[in-house]
């Protein structure tokens, strides 16, 4: 069966250009245009995930989002134009569960909707499969005793270094790492131009496990500090 | 008509308390005097209501002095009068008395150990000398000019009040002579000389003489049965024919006086008796009055001298004395005879009225103060309306009068506080006979003293209601408006010149102060010398107050103004700071005000031009999202499309490319005018510049090495912590070097340098440039770049972006060109360690 999505945007091109981007992955697309008409859709319909855009006639989308929420629990993107850090946490904190700044990366965009179709409909068998061996971040689960770092329940091919830096952060979620101190406990050697080696790696394998790897989500570089991955 | 009714209501109400208290308080201090001047005062007030002047102590007093002159003048040729016995048949008509020194008391300063109890003794013996003078005097008085003269009997009394009146004023007059002469001889010696004279026949013969005039008292004297002096034969004789009046039987003899005589007195040899319209007196019953002593045979247990033995005497006094006056045409003025009993009659009966004036007085000052209490709600606006009329004058007009009046009673009052220390009650008391004595309604004097009394009593009264019902009244006053017109005349003057005349004002102080020595030269160093010199030290010291307290009000108003200017210079706009209009500065605090106000002014609109600004930027950033996000989109669809001409994907990558830049630059835009305006917001932490720049280059490097420039890098390796955003520091970085990488020359070095200059970290990035530098352009300004070409990828927002996170991370900012060598300079405070 065909996961069917929902697409809400008052800019019917961008309606138009998302339906195709994920018609080409290979789902169902729904369009609807504003607050009341996405309501009305998701009444007559079994959906599975809803992009909505925020600023939009008749209902806005954190109203929709609020109202989607009373009865629904599927998964929501929210999409806006507000790229303010205020406007993120205001959006995620209605109901959403995830936000992409306008103007999207597609394909980023495309990830996201995989992502989060495959926890809500696979939830169940992940959580069963789960054991002490897994640690769960967000869409990261890496499996301490394979050592296999799993992106949205995919294993990402990282190298045997890339695999060592990875198990240091997984284990220690959150917390910052300085290069010099990476650089010792992966290389086991006194550091030395730690800087430019350990970030080569860090981008390696962020190209392989973030969606844009740009703008991180997971393995963040904190400025004048060290290296982390963030804990979801 | 109600409102006339008021107004007579307030004034019969004010008058009437007045009044009432003017008359209660003179009658108080009439009766405290009179209280104070009797030792019994109520008997002494019955004796002179009850009418009678035969009933006072003056009256038997004198009669029974009478009476030992009598008994003198019986035995003169024979002996020597008694001891205390009055010597008036041996003093000169001229003054009256003739001091003979026979005998002192104390011994005549011998022992001087004794010498005080003597003094005091001679004190309190010269006041008894005194008083006996006091009445010896009136008789002496009466009695001078007897020589000369030829008798003539004055009318009587009662037909001529005026010139009675007169007559008895000159009499009081010459008492009050004799007083001062007494007070002379005995107030200033110690040694009391008493008076002590002899009676012989020519001492006998000339009071004779002087008394036979004195119709008021006849009197028969016999020795041995023979009438020596007399001067009414048929006194005491049996059968005065139809004349008699009176008649006094005492069994074996039959005693008769003339008509208009009540009252008789009878010494047999042995006693002495009286009789009162024929009823005997009791002469034990006479009163013992203070100085009297005496020595009357028959009183108490005072036996009649042997000499006397022979003696027999009779004494009439008339029912109502009258003035005896005998003129003397030949000479100057009268010559009066011993009035004294006409004197204490007419004294009598002048107590009398001026009891009686007395108790009129209360009840009237009673029924006065009584009305003015029922009007006292009109009295009471009354004297506001008084206050309301009195508060429009200025303060020293009101002030001065109860000064003079303050120094008019402490000039009259304080003499005679002086001598009441050193003469006691008895200074008053004989103050006050003297005011009391006056005649109330025919001396001017006295009805001036009391005119002047009310209008004291009305001035003080007016400046106490003034206080009472004006609030500050001295406010109103003409040292205060020459003051403010001064200060206001002050004010018009330029600060500067102000100064001037404070320096001026210094001057003529330091002259005061010269005035100081000259003014104790001239006017010694006595009381007036130490007035005038506190005088001056008070206006001196008041100048200089005045001097401080201007100096301190400038003082505190220019320190007033330099807090406003620091106020402005910190940026602290709001604070406004009063000063006093006075002080000169006020235009100056004015100016200052106005350019903080405009500051503010400018600085307000400035923060609210910017926030449109941000909103405008990012409304329209907002806008062009929406359809950039379109363009994207479209885009990577087209991207995806299979089986397209090589040119056609050619131009679907310059299309990507540039819709990428154009999403930078949307973004970048938005930032930095967020940044601008500080509205960004930002998360401090501490951290590794040197790590920061490193992980920047590390993170960078697929650029770096993907351009034709390299990089070098100077930093310690040492951390250097400092406090900042990380993410917008890194993005300070990026910029920096993004910049460096794409204007540098090809082939030469990025140079990245860190270094610590005491408590700042300075990081510097310098390239040399592609292009030439154009001199005199501010880099960091928005969408301003090296070349004019604006088609090299940039947003031209790189450096501003740098210069504003760096900003907002609390770092300076410099970009810096010399020839083709652009450096930039970002520097932060370090913290320690």
């Amino acid at each position: 069966m065909k996961e069917r999505i929902l697409v809400v945007d008052d800019d019917r091109e961008i309606v138009k250009a998302i339906a195709l981007l994920l018609e080409k992955e290979g789902y169902e697309v729904l369009k609807a245009y504003d607050g009341i008409q996405a309501l009305e859709v998701i009444a007559e319909n079994q959906i599975q995930l809803i992009i909505i855009d925020v600023m939009m006639p008749k209902l806005d989308g954190l109203s929709a989002v609020m109202k989607i929420r009373e009865k629904k629990n599927i998964p929501i993107i929210v999409l806006s134009a507000k790229s303010e850090d205020t406007d993120k946490v205001l959006g995620l904190s209605m109901g959403a569960d995830d936000y992409v700044t306008k103007p999207y990366n597609p394909a980023e965009l495309a990830a996201r909707a995989k992502s989060q179709l495959r926890r809500y409909t696979c939830l169940g068998d992940i959580n069963a499969s789960l054991s002490n061996a897994n640690i769960v971040n967000g869409r990261l689960r890496y499996n301490k005793e394979e050592k296999i770092l799993y992106a949205d329940e995919e294993p990402v091919r990282l190298t045997a270094t890339e695999t060592r830096i990875v198990d240091l952060l997984m284990n220690n979620l959150g917390r910052v790492f300085p290069a010099e101190e990476i650089y010792r406990r992966v290389w086991n050697e006194e550091a030395y131009a730690a800087e430019n080696t350990v970030m080569v790696h860090i981008r390696r394998i962020r190209e392989k496990m973030e969606w844009n790897p740009k703008e991180p989500e997971y393995l963040k570089v904190v400025w004048g500090i060290g290296y982390k991955i963030e804990k979801k | 008509m109600d409102i006339k009714l008021r107004k007579s209501k307030k004034i019969a109400g004010v008058a009437a308390w007045f009044a009432g208290c003017i008359i209660m308080a003179v009658n108080m201090f009439c009766l405290a005097l009179e209280l104070l001047c009797y030792e019994d005062f109520p008997k002494h007030a019955g004796q002179v209501m009850n009418g009678n002047y035969q009933e006072t102590e003056e009256f038997k007093d004198y009669i029974l002095s009478t009476m030992d002159k009598f008994l003198c003048m019986s035995v003169a040729d024979s002996y020597g009068s008694y001891y205390g016995g009055v010597s008036d048949g041996q003093r000169d008509a001229a003054d009256g008395l003739q001091l003979q020194p026979m005998e002192t008391y104390g011994e005549a300063a011998e022992n001087d150990e004794n010498r005080e109890e003597r003094e005091e003794n001679a004190y309190w013996e010269s006041w008894e000398e005194e008083e006996d003078a006091y009445w010896e005097g009136w008789e002496a008085a009466i009695d001078a000019g007897d020589m000369a003269g030829t008798g003539i009997e004055a009318e009587t009394a009662g037909d001529v009040v005026y010139e009675s009146d007169y007559i008895w004023d000159s009499v009081r007059g010459a008492t009050y002579q004799y007083y001062d002469y007494y007070e002379d001889i005995y107030g200033s010696r110690y040694d009391v000389i008493y008076n002590v004279g002899a009676m012989d026949k020519k001492g006998a013969d000339t009071l004779h003489g002087r008394m036979k005039y004195n119709t008021n008292i006849l009197y028969r004297i016999e020795n041995k049965g023979e009438t020596i002096y007399t001067n009414c034969e048929n006194l005491g004789h049996d059968g005065m024919g139809s004349e008699e009046a009176c008649e006094i039987n005492l069994g074996e003899k039959v005693f008769t006086m003339p008509k208009g005589y009540n009252y008789l007195l009878y010494y047999d040899g042995l006693t002495l008796r009286a009789w009162r319209y024929g009823r005997e007196v009791n002469i034990e019953d006479f009163p013992d009055v203070m100085y009297s002593d005496w020595y009357i045979p028959g009183f108490g247990s005072m036996p009649a001298d042997d000499a006397y033995v022979d003696s027999e005497v009779y004494m009439a006094v008339a029912e109502i004395p009258q003035i005896i006056i005998k003129r003397n045409f030949d000479g100057n003025g009268n010559t009066y005879y011993s009035n004294q009993l006409y004197s204490i009659y007419k004294n009598m009966q002048y107590m009398e009225g001026f009891y009686r004036n007395w108790i009129y007085g209360l009840v009237i000052s009673i029924l006065l103060l009584a009305a003015g209490f029922m009007l006292r709600v009109y009295r009471k606006e009354a004297y506001a309306q008084i206050a309301g009329v009195t508060g429009k004058v200025w303060f020293e007009i009101k002030l001065f009068p109860v000064l003079a009046v303050l120094m008019l009673a402490a000039t009259g009052i304080f003499p005679q506080l002086k001598s009441l220390f050193w003469q006691g009650e008895n200074y008053i008391i004989e103050l006050y006979y003297r005011i009391r004595d006056m005649h109330f309604y025919s001396d001017l004097r006295i009805a001036a003293l009391i005119a002047v009394f009310i209008l004291c009593t009305c001035i003080v009264w007016t400046f106490v209601n003034d206080i009472r019902y004006n609030k500050k009244p001295w406010k109103k006053s003409l040292l205060r408006e020459a003051a403010g017109l001064f200060r206001t005349s002050m004010l018009r003057l330029p600060f500067s010149k102000r100064m001037v005349w404070y320096g001026i004002w210094v001057f003529l102080l330091g002259l005061l102060c010269m005035l100081l020595p000259v003014t104790v030269q001239a006017l010694g160093r006595g009381a007036k010398g130490w007035i005038a010199v506190c005088a001056l030290l008070t206006v001196i010291l008041y100048f200089q107050f005045l001097y401080v307290r201007n100096m301190r009000r400038m003082a505190v108003d220019i320190d007033h103004i330099a807090g406003m200017i620091e106020a402005v210079r910190n940026g602290e706009l709001q604070e406004n700071i009063e000063i006093s209009k006075e002080s000169g500065l006020a235009d100056t605090m004015d100016n200052l005000t106005d350019i903080r106000k405009g500051m503010d002014k400018a600085i307000k609109e400035q923060i609210k031009s910017n926030r449109m600004k941000v909103e405008l930027i990012a409304n329209v950033s907002h806008d062009i999202k929406t359809p950039l996000t379109s363009i994207v989109s479209y885009v990577e669809l087209l991207k995806q499309e299979e089986g397209l001409p090589e040119h056609v994907k050619e131009y679907i990558s310059i299309l990507e490319s540039k819709s990428q830049r154009l999403r930078v630059m949307v973004q970048d835009v938005f930032e930095v005018s967020k940044a601008a305006s500080g509205e960004l917001p930002m998360h401090m932490e501490k951290l590794d510049f040197g790590k920061l720049i490193r992980q920047t280059i590390a993170d960078m490097q697929e650029e770096i090495e993907g351009s034709a420039v390299s990089i070098k890098c100077d930093m310690p390796d040492a951390a250097v912590m400092i406090s900042a955003d990380g993410d917008r520091l890194y993005r300070v970085f990026q910029n920096l070097i993004q910049n460096a990488l794409k204007y540098s020359l090809d082939g030469s070095r990025v140079y990245i340098g860190l270094r610590r200059e005491g408590n700042r970290a300075a990081a510097d990035v310098k390239n040399t440039s592609k292009a030439e530098l154009p001199a005199n352009v501010d880099f960091t300004e928005r969408f301003v770049r090296g070349d004019k070409s604006r088609t090299d990828g940039g947003s031209g927002l790189g450096l501003s972006i740098a210069q504003s996170f760096t900003e907002a991370c609390g770092g300076s900012f410099k970009v810096e060109t010399i020839a083709d060598l652009f450096v930039v300079t970002v520097g932060f405070e370090a913290d320690e360690g």
